[in-house]
C-alpha cells in the first residue's frame, strides 16, 4: 500500500477519534483539528518506514499527544479558555439536552484543570481505552508512572465532578 | 457501576460530543507538498545556480536572524495584534477569539491578507491570526492561501487544493514562496476566476509574506519549487512587489472577530485611507439596530492607509453579541459609497 492510500484509510478510520482525543487534551476544537492534521501530514511522510496500520496508529496517537503538549506550552490555550469560561452556571437546567451539554462541558472543563500528564493518561485510558503498557509506550514513561498519574487524575476528576458521580445518564 | 467505569462513560460521552470538521483535502494537499519538497534535493532552482547559492547563503542568514526593517504600514496600530486561538470551542456556537489576559508575545500574531468585498469590488483585508512555530512567513503564506479566515466576511482567493510548501529568502533580493497544487494546475487562471481575483490571490501572498517577514522584498511564487512564467495566469517570471491599490480602504484590527469584551471599554483600532482621515463607526446589537455611533481620526489620509484607534465606552451596553462596523467617509453622495469592515464581538 502506498503512502497516499494509507493516508486515506487512516483518515477514514481514525480522524474523528484522534481529533476527539486531542480535544480532551487541548479543550479547543480548532486547535485539536490543527494538531491532528499535523499528525496526519507527518504519518504520510513516514509511511515508508511505518508500513503497518497499527504502528501508524500508534505513531498518530503519539504525534497528537506531543503536538497537543507543544501547542499548550506555546499558547496556554486551556488556561485562557478556563478564564473565559468563568464559574459553571448554577440553577436547574432547562431540559434534558441542556443537562447533557452541561455534563459534557463540565467533564471537558474538569479535564482541562488536570496537570498535563494526568490529563494525557486519563484521555488515553478512558477514551482511547489503551492498556497501561500502551499508555506507557505512547507517553514514553514507566508503567508505574502511568499508574500513579491515572489514580491521581481519576481522584481529582471524581472530586471535581462529584455532582455527576451518582447520576446515570 | 464502578467509579472507573463511570469515569470512562463520562469521558467518552464528553469526547464524543466533539464534532470534528473534515480536513482530508487540506491534509492531502499538505502531505503532497511535503512529499514534493522531500523529492527535491536542490530546493531552489529558480534563476539558475547563482540564486540557488544565494538561497543557500540566506538559509544561514535566516538561522542567525535576519535583521528586518519594520515597515510603518505593517506595524499597523502598535500592540493591537493579540494571540488568539483559532477555530471554535467545543460545544460553543461562537467563534473562539478572545482577549488575552496577559500581554501576548507579538511574535505569535501573524498578519494574514484575505479577500473581502467593497463597493468597488473585491479588495484585500488583513487579520491577525495566532501562530506557532518560528517560520512566520511560511505560516502567513499558508494561512492566506489555505484559510480558513477568522472573519467570515473574508475568503482566500486560491483554488481548493492549493498548499504552501515553504518560503525562503533568495539572498536579499526576493522571498520565494513555494506553492503546490493538489490536482489543480496553478499556473493558469482557473475557470470562473476573474483577472482581478487572480491578482488579489497573488497579492494575498505578497502582503502576508512581507508582513510576516517584516521585509519589503519582492515575492516570487514558485510552483513545486520551480519558477513558472505565470501563476493563476498572472505573470510571475520575476519577483513582484505589493500593490497598495488592492487594499480595502478601511480595515478593523480590534475588536477581533469573536472577541469577548470584559471591561467597560472597547478598544477599537485599525487602518484606513478615508476622506479627511475620518473613520466612522457604529455598534449594532444582535438585531442589527445601531446602539452606539461615532468616529475616529486616522493619522493621515490619501496616499496610503494610516492607523486609527479609539476607546469606546461600552459600559451602557448589556451583555450580549454585537457587531462593530468601521467605514470610510466619502466626500459626496455620488460614487461607489463607503468601504466597510465589520467584526462581531461579545460583551461579557
Amino acid at each position: 500500500m502506498g503512502a497516499d492510500e494509507a493516508l486515506e484509510q487512516l483518515y477514514a478510520a481514525h480522524w474523528r477519534s484522534l481529533v476527539r482525543l486531542a480535544a480532551l487534551l487541548v479543550r479547543d476544537l480548532g486547535t485539536a483539528e490543527e494538531v491532528t492534521q499535523d499528525a496526519f501530514v507527518a504519518v504520510h511522510a513516514r509511511w515508508q518506514r511505518l508500513r503497518d496500520p497499527d504502528r501508524a496508529l500508534a505513531y498518530l496517537r503519539r504525534s497528537v499527544v506531543n503536538g497537543s503538549r507543544t501547542v499548550l506550552r506555546h499558547r496556554g490555550v486551556v488556561a485562557r479558555h478556563m478564564e473565559r469560561q468563568g464559574p459553571p452556571a448554577d440553577g436547574p437546567p432547562a431540559d434534558a439536552r441542556l443537562v447533557d451539554l452541561d455534563r459534557r462541558r463540565a467533564v471537558l472543563d474538569a479535564m482541562a484543570t488536570l496537570p498535563q500528564r494526568q490529563r494525557e493518561v486519563i484521555a488515553l485510558r478512558h477514551y482511547a481505552e489503551l492498556s497501561e503498557a500502551e499508555i506507557a509506550d505512547t507517553l514514553g514513561i514507566s508503567r508505574g508512572a502511568v499508574k500513579s498519574h491515572a489514580s491521581r487524575g481519576s481522584a481529582a476528576l471524581r472530586e471535581r465532578l462529584s455532582d455527576l458521580w451518582e447520576e446515570r445518564p | 457501576m464502578s467509579a472507573e467505569d463511570r469515569l470512562t462513560q463520562l469521558v467518552r460521552d464528553a469526547a464524543e460530543s466533539v464534532d470534528p470538521g473534515e480536513r482530508l483535502g487540506a491534509i492531502r494537499a499538505r502531505a503532497g507538498a511535503e512529499a514534493a519538497r522531500k523529492r527535491r534535493r536542490v530546493w531552489w532552482t529558480v534563476g539558475g545556480a547563482s540564486l540557488a547559492t544565494a538561497a543557500a547563503v540566506a538559509v544561514v542568514a535566516v538561522a542567525a536572524g535576519v535583521p528586518g526593517a519594520e515597515r510603518a504600514d505593517e506595524a499597523g496600530p502598535a500592540g493591537s495584534p493579540t494571540d488568539i486561538p483559532s477555530g471554535t470551542f467545543t460545544l460553543e456556537a461562537t467563534p473562539s477569539a478572545g482577549p488575552s489576559p496577559i500581554s501576548p508575545p507579538l511574535a505569535l500574531a501573524i498578519p494574514v491578507y484575505l479577500v473581502g468585498d467593497t463597493p468597488t469590488g473585491p479588495r484585500l483585508y488583513r487579520e491577525f491570526q495566532s501562530g506557532r512555530g518560528d517560520d512566520q512567513p511560511t505560516e502567513a503564506a499558508r494561512r492566506a492561501v489555505e484559510g480558513p479566515p477568522l472573519d467570515p466576511d473574508y475568503r482566500t482567493g486560491w483554488p481548493d487544493g492549493s498548499a504552501v510548501v515553504m518560503t525562503e529568502w533568495a539572498g536579499h533580493q526576493a522571498i520565494l514562496v513555494d506553492v503546490h497544487g493538489d490536482g489543480v494546475d496553478l499556473s493558469v487562471r482557473p475557470a470562473g476566476m476573474t483577472a482581478q481575483e487572480a491578482r488579489l490571490a497573488i497579492q494575498q501572498v505578497v502582503f502576508s509574506v512581507q508582513g510576516a517577514a517584516k521585509e519589503r522584498l519582492p515575492v516570487q511564487i514558485l510552483l513545486d519549487g520551480k519558477a513558472s512564467p505565470t501563476v493563476l495566469g498572472v505573470p510571475m517570471d520575476e519577483p513582484v512587489d505589493r500593490d497598495p491599490d488592492l487594499l480595502a480602504l478601511v480595515n478593523v484590527t480590534t475588536p477581533e472577530q469573536g472577541q469577548v469584551i470584559t471591561g467597560s471599554t472597547l478598544e477599537a483600532s485599525g487602518v484606513a485611507n478615508s476622506f479627511e482621515a475620518t473613520v466612522g463607526w457604529d455598534i449594532l446589537d444582535a438585531d442589527g439596530t445601531t446602539v452606539l455611533t461615532g468616529s475616529a481620526m486616522a493619522e493621515g489620509a490619501y496616499d496610503r492607509l494610516y492607523p486609527w484607534a479609539t476607546d469606546i465606552d461600552v459600559s451602557g451596553l448589556a451583555p450580549g453579541d454585537y457587531t462593530f462596523v468601521a467605514r470610510t467617509d466619502v466626500s459626496s453622495t455620488e460614487g461607489p459609497g463607503p468601504t466597510e469592515d465589520t467584526k462581531d464581538f461579545t460583551i461579557d
